[in-house]
């Protein structure tokens, strides 16, 4: 069993990803399981998933990476017990830190053969999330496996080479890919980068 | 004493903070019942999260988070509305008949600004939609350090334009929540204080001068005193 954590910031189109991943592996035919998690007492992205079809499992009220790490951890483990899936695929908050879930899952101890990061940045609001809160965002994009630059087809001229310099320099050794989860564009390389 | 005192200090020391704090963050969420759901409805909800978004934009400098919506049958299925940027506007997915009684939960993720303004200001961007709704919750609105929720110092006439309690019991306006904003505003079009429909800044500094102008009207409780010594 895998385990994805989609780690971005809010907005940056982690909900649209997870939809287009679950979708691809429920084609292939592995058992995939969705853990959705909103820092506000109330959720819509489970909402969001069922008006598109797929049945995700919600932890609203707070955050998996700390104020519901204990609810984290239980949840996954009745993932394991109930669904036993070939793929878990979580979605924290555009507030958490994927690195502290990623933890949580292996101290939750659910065999899983291995958890990944998958960094996610959107092209249209880099430029202010930087100026405004780049220490955080750092600490987000810090562990990731791989970065995905989203959004693309929303790209001024020269926003996404601005982009991907500025994560190479930080991240030097972190695969990036640009892509629009929207659009499909190069989710095809989404997919050979998770395998 | 010291001890006790003692104790707080070592729980301040100990706070870690959630990552949520750690960038600055809130997040609101509202439940409730939109009657005689349409496409209008559809579109006036929208119009109450361009409300927020620009609010938002206009109090921290840019929209940093989202706001979104979900408007739905009992069984779950309906539409989800999303802003995340003024410029590409409120995205709808999916589609829903007209409908007599649908639910609808609106929440907001975003940045820098302070939490229960922003609660405070969704009940009026639903309010001030002209949605035919209800909360599911009865609300109380804490935004400030003193209670202030029944000792008003107008009275509740027909003028008064909170409607959103729609359990027709109390009022949580208050005629103080500004006073955070700056209070060198004048009252001309740039004025942000839209929301009280009788058509009147509540602010402080406004009340302080109408309880200048008209001493007599004044009510002589003890919250109206505590305001009076905190201004």
């Amino acid at each position: 069993m895998y385990v994805y954590i989609l780690g971005g910031f809010l907005g940056s189109g982690k909900t649209t990803l997870l939809m287009k991943l679950a979708s691809m592996y429920t084609k292939r035919g592995e058992k995939t399981a969705l853990l959705v998690n909103e820092s506000g007492e109330i959720g819509v992205d489970g909402a969001t998933l069922k008006a598109e079809g797929y049945d995700a499992i919600e932890l609203p009220d707070g955050c998996i990476c700390c104020s519901l790490s204990g609810t984290l951890q239980s949840a996954l483990k009745n993932i394991k017990r109930d669904i036993d899936p070939d793929i878990i695929i979580i979605e924290p908050t555009g507030l958490a830190l994927p690195h502290k879930v990623k933890e949580l899952v292996h101290f939750a101890m659910i065999d899983e053969d291995e958890t990944y990061i998958i960094g996610i940045c959107d092209v249209q609001r880099f430029e202010d999330l930087i100026k405004k809160k780049e220490q955080f965002f750092k600490m987000q994009m810090s562990n990731a496996d791989f970065v995905l630059v989203n959004k693309a087809d929303l790209a001024k001229p020269g926003q996404i080479d601005e982009i991907t310099k500025w994560m190479k320099e930080q991240f030097p050794n972190k695969p990036i890919q640009v892509i629009s989860a929207k659009n499909d564009d190069n989710l095809d390389k989404v997919y050979e980068m998770m395998q | 004493m010291s001890e006790h005192h003692h104790d707080h200090e070592h729980e301040h020391h100990d706070h870690e903070k959630t990552s949520i704090e750690e960038a600055g963050g809130c997040a609101v969420g509202l439940t409730g019942k939109i009657n005689c759901y349409n496409a209008d409805a559809e579109a006036r909800f929208a119009k109450a999260l361009l409300t927020i978004g620009e609010w938002v934009q206009k109090e921290s400098g840019c929209l940093l988070g989202h706001i979104k919506a979900a408007i739905t049958l009992d069984d779950g299925t309906g539409i989800t509305l999303n802003l995340t940027d003024l410029d590409n506007g409120v995205e709808h997915h999916g589609t829903l008949d007209p409908q007599e009684r649908v639910n609808f939960t609106f929440m907001c993720a975003v940045l820098d600004v302070d939490e229960h303004e922003l609660r405070h200001r969704m009940y009026h961007a639903i309010d001030d939609s002209g949605l035919d709704y209800e909360l599911d919750e009865h609300v109380e609105c804490h935004c400030h350090d003193h209670d202030h929720h029944h000792d008003h110092d107008h009275d509740h006439d027909h003028e008064h334009g909170h409607h959103h309690h729609h359990n027709g019991e109390e009022c949580h306006c208050h005629d103080h929540e500004h006073h955070h904003h700056d209070h060198d505003h004048d009252h001309g079009d740039g004025h942000g204080h839209e929301h009280h429909h009788d058509g009147e800044c509540h602010c402080a500094e406004c009340e302080a001068k109408k309880k200048e102008e008209q001493p007599t009207k004044e009510k002589k409780s003890l919250f109206g005193w505590m305001r009076r010594k905190k201004e």
